[in-house]
């Protein structure tokens, strides 16, 4: 089975079922994946918008989460 | 016709029971959790009264000893959401127009099933699933949920019974009808009571309901729904739906006939939904009620004048049970310094006794946290309070889920009331405390009601009473369920309906008859005996 594209819209869920490694490092930067025991609905674009990051923050942000995920991997 | 107007008598709370070695309980329990753990089932989703294989599942594990399989469930695709929606829409025309009596007597027997003939199942389906002591098992899948079920029968029998005043000429009655339409029911991991409550509250009040259950409590939520159907319950009033939060949630959030959201879980998805309910109004028929109950950072203020065993009898059970994953846990202090040194030895000396371990093991006072997400994310904060230079850790700290998701029960003292730990929810076994000058009690209380966003729970411990009365007015919105000289957690329905503001919620109550009136849609209905035949007034007349 191949693995959910990270981008923008790749969706919280998602992120922490395939990239679990992924919550610790949005953790980091504000945006907190699991709450009460469950992941946040919504995708990442929405999780950062409503931490104040900007449409170009956004993009850097899931550029950098691509590279630290391949580069683990 | 049945032409009874019953009389609905306010029920008394579930006895708790034992479970002490050697009571008839402990024994059927011990061999449910047996035949339990021996059984893989395979869980469906039910919608419209029948089961549906979609063959793309989700293992249902034990999360203190992850590698055992409880159950294999089967996930909700698109096709299955819209399919749940029609189901609940065409049965709302059929229950919409049962009498309420029908509706509660369907909730009474759901009572009785569970107190007379699945007890041990439904118990046991939850410490494995949820991982909940048989104690914590008890109060909530047992008691809980049968209180919900006849309290709130009661209240809803209480809610009709009210009716405006008639004048001699006219007739006037409330109808309390349903909302048009159906509600999205979206339940947490951590009760299996909440998750029979979001779902009999709008369910009562004539109601039908898309339901999709939090997907690491599948084991006890599938078998609360059979005790439904068993009891009764026609086809399609609650469509159990297990699946993607974010797929489902896209699809039921733009049906047009989404008349209402009953909400317990974070306050991150609670205002995502409410976003895109806004986002959507133009499409609903109806303004989409939003009730939800969602985060809480719930806090233990002690003034010097209280006794310290009580204070750290009421941390530990109020911060530890259940691994605190209870939105009411209480996960931060305000101690005086005072009161400290021996606070402080009582907190060594008793927590170094609890480990937490497998719930067959009834000497454990603690379980494991629910999964590896948020084990991982309660690792994250003690490794942050480790490193941190103005915060230590003076119990526990340790962690480990090579077998379970084992957290020990921690407690950091910080110097810092901004502490990381004292502002977020964290939703496991970590208690962060601050020690304060104990002439500084009024200061320190503001901080207390400034600290966090959110408003659920919150307890003052003293025995001076204008320490009480102060706490009870600078904390006046600072908790939604208020404790003196107790501690947060452990509210019972009919006594401490349960919920707060600010970023807790919508703070509705459950567990009391302000819950229920959320889903109605009353209408009025006045009848004339003798309608007038000319429009004018007598003071239009000359004389």
């Amino acid at each position: 089975m191949s693995l959910p594209e990270i981008n923008s819209g790749i969706s919280i869920a998602d992120l922490t079922e395939y990239y679990p490694e992924s919550v610790g490092w949005l953790s980091e930067r504000g945006i907190r994946c699991i709450r009460c025991g469950e992941p946040i609905w919504g995708t990442l674009s929405e999780a950062a918008l409503e931490k104040g990051f900007s449409d170009n923050q956004i993009d850097a942000l899931v550029n950098e989460l691509k590279e630290r995920i391949n580069s683990s991997t | 016709m049945n032409n009874a107007l019953y009389n609905f008598e306010r029920p008394k709370n579930e006895p708790v029971l034992s479970y002490a070695p050697g009571s008839p309980e402990r024994l059927c329990l011990k061999d449910e959790l047996d035949r339990q753990m021996a059984q893989v089932v395979d869980i469906p989703l039910v919608i419209g009264g029948k089961e549906i294989r979609t063959g793309k599942t989700q293992k249902v594990v034990m999360p203190h000893d992850h590698q055992h399989v409880l159950g294999h469930c089967h996930l909700a695709g698109e096709a299955e959401v819209k399919m749940a929606i029609d189901a609940a829409l065409a049965a709302r025309e059929i229950w919409a127009n049962f009498s309420w009596l029908d509706r509660t007597t369907i909730m009474l027997k759901a009572a009785d099933l569970i107190r007379r003939k699945y007890r041990p199942r439904i118990n046991a389906a939850t410490m494995l699933g949820q991982s909940k002591s048989a104690h914590q098992a008890e109060i909530d899948s047992a008691c809980e949920v049968i209180d919900f079920l006849t309290f709130n029968s009661y209240f809803c029998s209480k809610i009709y019974r009210d009716q405006p005043l008639s004048e001699m000429e006219n007739l006037n009655m409330l109808e309390y009808r349903p909302l048009e339409g159906f509600v999205f029911t979206v339940s947490p991991f951590n009760f299996t009571a909440i998750a029979a409550n979001l779902n009999v509250s709008p369910v009562l009040m004539g109601n039908t309901v898309v339901w999709k259950p939090a997907s690491t409590s599948l084991l006890s939520n599938y078998y609360l729904m059979k005790i439904f159907e068993e009891a009764g319950l026609p086809a399609g009033v609650i469509n159990f739906v297990p699946g993607s939060g974010s797929l489902i949630g896209n699809i039921v959030l733009e049906h047009p006939m989404l008349a209402g959201i009953h909400f317990t879980g974070s306050t991150g998805t609670f205002n995502h939904l409410w976003r895109k309910v806004g986002e959507n109004l133009n499409k609903y028929r109806s303004y989409p009620k939003m009730v939800g109950e969602t985060g809480g950072k719930d806090f233990i203020f002690v003034h010097s004048s209280a006794d310290y065993e009580s204070v750290g009898t009421a941390i530990i059970r109020g911060a530890f049970e259940y691994q605190g994953q209870k939105c009411s846990a209480a996960s931060r202090g305000y101690i005086p310094e005072s009161m400290w040194p021996d606070l402080k030895s009582m907190l060594q000396r008793e927590l170094s006794q609890v480990k937490p371990g497998n719930v067959t093991d009834f000497s454990n006072f603690m379980n494991a946290v629910i999964d590896q997400a948020s084990f991982d994310n309660i690792v994250r904060y003690i490794e942050h309070a480790r490193e941190a230079g103005n915060a230590e850790i003076i119990v526990g700290g340790g962690y480990d889920s090579s077998v379970g998701y084992f957290v020990e029960p921690t407690v950091i003292q910080t110097t810092d009331p901004h502490f990381l730990s004292m502002e977020e929810e964290i939703f496991g076994p970590v208690f962060t405390l601050l020690v304060y000058p104990d002439d500084q009690f009024e200061e320190y209380l503001n901080v207390c009601d400034q600290t966090s966003p959110y408003a659920l729970t919150g307890a003052i411990f003293a025995t001076d009473r204008q320490a009480i009365n102060k706490a009870h007015d600078v904390l006046r919105f600072a908790a939604g369920n208020f404790y003196i000289n107790d501690k947060p957690t452990g509210a019972v329905v009919g006594q401490q309906p349960f919920g707060g503001a600010r970023a807790s919620g919508t703070n509705d109550k459950a567990g009391s008859m302000l819950n229920l009136t959320r889903w109605t849609s009353p209408r009025i209905i006045k009848e004339t005996f003798l309608p007038p035949k000319v429009y004018t007034y007598p003071f239009m007349r000359e004389k």
